[in-house]
């Protein structure tokens, strides 16, 4: 055993120490780096999923409908009345489809339909409603750009459709 | 030769050659003890005592061959780095990052095996190549010894994979005297998935890093993020597969073969051999002490707590000492799984030995 020997291997494992975890150390800094590239990224994935999420949201949102009487505008809280015109409207659209199905171009874009109120085409339809077991005659008519006109007996009511 | 006149020629340290190759093949294939490595040495061993068969003589013998031109001029350890990068993920490495410094902190069983080594008489070059012993890491050990000090290959390169199959005995007792039952217990959260640029881009630039600070470790490094290169970048698929599978089994092979070639009774049957055996063992205890230890001082400093137990991961030995992480971890709380945060340090800890080892190369010349 040697002296020098022992000392210049104290000094091998001091320098390889210090090389060793200076090394690892800098290696641990670039995989910080990396990370942050990576949350980065990550949040901007995450934020463009999360619009896209919320425009998907927005569009799947239920349609609001206000429904009000034609004359005086009180608007509606009645159940029963609420729910017969609900259903009317839901029937007329149904007639409206069935018959606009015919033409290719408004199966294939229902949306297309909208435009005919502004070419001064709209819909009407007398339909039978029976509910709780009794028959209501109703009239359903378009108001373009503005909802339905309902009319029950000797009223007529606004449903207006906001999106 | 033939017959009788070959058998005249067996000495007694032949026999002894032989039954410790035959203990090598019974424990490869009795215990599983890294067979894939073992197995070729162990056998390997026994035909080379066989006096007479001309495989380890000069100019032509076909061992002698293997060992000239695959194992002197490196080849095979490097080539054996390529699979390895191939089949090593480094994932969990790069979701904490801090287990670089685990990594770094289990080497200083190299060291210290490295320092005992001098105490007991073997010069620098020698000390250094059993100290690599306790990087865990079979290839560097070979890489190393090859070019620092050739006439202990056979002792280190056995010592090495031995140990290597040895971790689960020899690191729990180590992990356990250094830790407290809550220290074992602490449950560490999620890793964070890794983005495959992320995994694409780590192996490029430690390699540019490493080879440009210590450019004496960039063959071992280079080839070993080349081989990850080819797995992470998603594209060349037959290569990753060809060296992690086919290249790496054929030079295991021709490892086994050069390294059993090696173990004629004339220079391993020497009390050196015995001394680096035992060193291997401080080798190994002590980088397991390293990294647990150094595991604790991180979590003197950080507010999110390390279980100190994945220290321990830091000596490559992959996956072996990660698995003995886990095995303690579940002892402990059935629930606590630390497997991938023990594979951060533990593929950390190939890198570590193999900058030590340029260190050593740069140091005390190749």
């Amino acid at each position: 055993m040697d002296a020098t020997t022992i000392l210049e291997g104290i000094t091998i494992t001091l320098i390889g120490v210090l090389i060793v975890f200076g090394i690892l150390t800098i290696l641990v800094a670039i995989l910080y780096g990396l990370k942050y590239i990576y949350i980065r990224e990550t949040s901007k994935k995450e934020a463009i999923i999360k619009e896209k999420e919320e425009v998907k949201e927005k569009q799947a949102r239920p349609k609001e409908i206000k429904i009000m009487e034609e004359k005086t505008k009180a608007q509606i809280h009645d159940p029963q009345l609420i729910s017969i015109i609900t259903a009317a409207i839901i029937l007329f659209n149904e007639y409206k489809a069935k018959k606009l199905s015919k033409y290719d171009i408004f199966r294939d874009m229902p949306e297309l339909s909208r435009i005919l109120g502004l070419a001064g085409i709209s819909f009407r339809a007398e339909l039978v409603v029976s509910l709780g077991g009794k028959d209501q005659q109703v009239t359903v008519e378009e108001i373009p750009g503005d909802g339905y006109r309902v009319h029950i007996g000797n009223k007529n009511y606004i449903a207006q459709i906001s999106v | 030769m033939i017959g009788l006149e070959s058998l005249s020629q067996l000495t007694l340290g032949n026999i002894v050659m032989i039954i410790i190759g035959l203990t090598l093949v019974y424990l490869a294939i009795r215990h599983k003890y890294e067979p894939l490595i073992l197995l070729p040495i162990g056998i390997t061993a026994v035909l080379v005592n066989i006096p007479g068969s001309g495989l380890v003589d000069p100019p032509y013998g076909f061992l002698y061959l293997v060992k000239k031109y695959l194992i002197d001029t490196e080849i095979v350890p490097l080539l054996i780095f390529l699979g390895l990068g191939a089949m090593t993920d480094f994932g969990p490495m790069i979701a904490n990052p801090k287990s670089l410094l685990l990594g770094a902190a289990a080497q200083i069983g190299v060291f210290v095996a490295m320092l005992t080594a001098l105490l007991l008489g073997f010069n620098l070059r020698e000390a250094a190549s059993i100290g690599i012993i306790g990087g865990a890491d079979g290839p560097t050990t070979i890489y190393l010894t090859v070019k620092l000090a050739p006439h202990l290959l056979a002792a280190t390169a056995v010592a090495a994979y031995s140990y290597m199959s040895l971790v689960p005995l020899i690191q729990p007792p180590v992990i356990k005297a250094l830790t407290t039952k809550e220290e074992r217990r602490i449950r560490m959260k999620q890793l964070r998935p890794v983005s495959k640029k992320e995994k694409i881009l780590f192996p490029i630039i430690s390699m540019i890093v490493i080879g440009l600070l210590v450019p004496s470790a960039a063959p071992l490094i280079g080839m070993i993020m080349i081989g990850n290169l080819f797995r992470e970048a998603g594209v060349v698929e037959r290569l990753r597969k060809a060296a992690s599978e086919e290249l790496m089994n054929i030079v295991t092979i021709f490892l086994g073969l050069g390294v059993g070639s090696t173990m004629r009774a004339e220079t391993f049957l020497t009390y050196k051999t015995l001394l680096v055996l035992g060193l291997g063992v401080v080798a190994f205890a002590s980088a397991t002490a390293g990294g647990v230890l150094f595991a604790k001082l991180m979590n003197m400093f950080s507010k999110e707590k390390i279980n100190p137990m994945i220290g321990a991961a830091g000596v490559s030995a992959v996956p072996m000492s990660a698995r003995v992480v886990q095995r303690l971890a579940t002892q402990e709380d059935p629930e606590n799984h630390l497997l991938m945060h023990a594979m951060g340090p533990n593929v950390a800890g190939v890198i570590g030995t193999a900058v030590v080892a340029g260190v050593f190369l740069s140091m005390l010349g190749g």
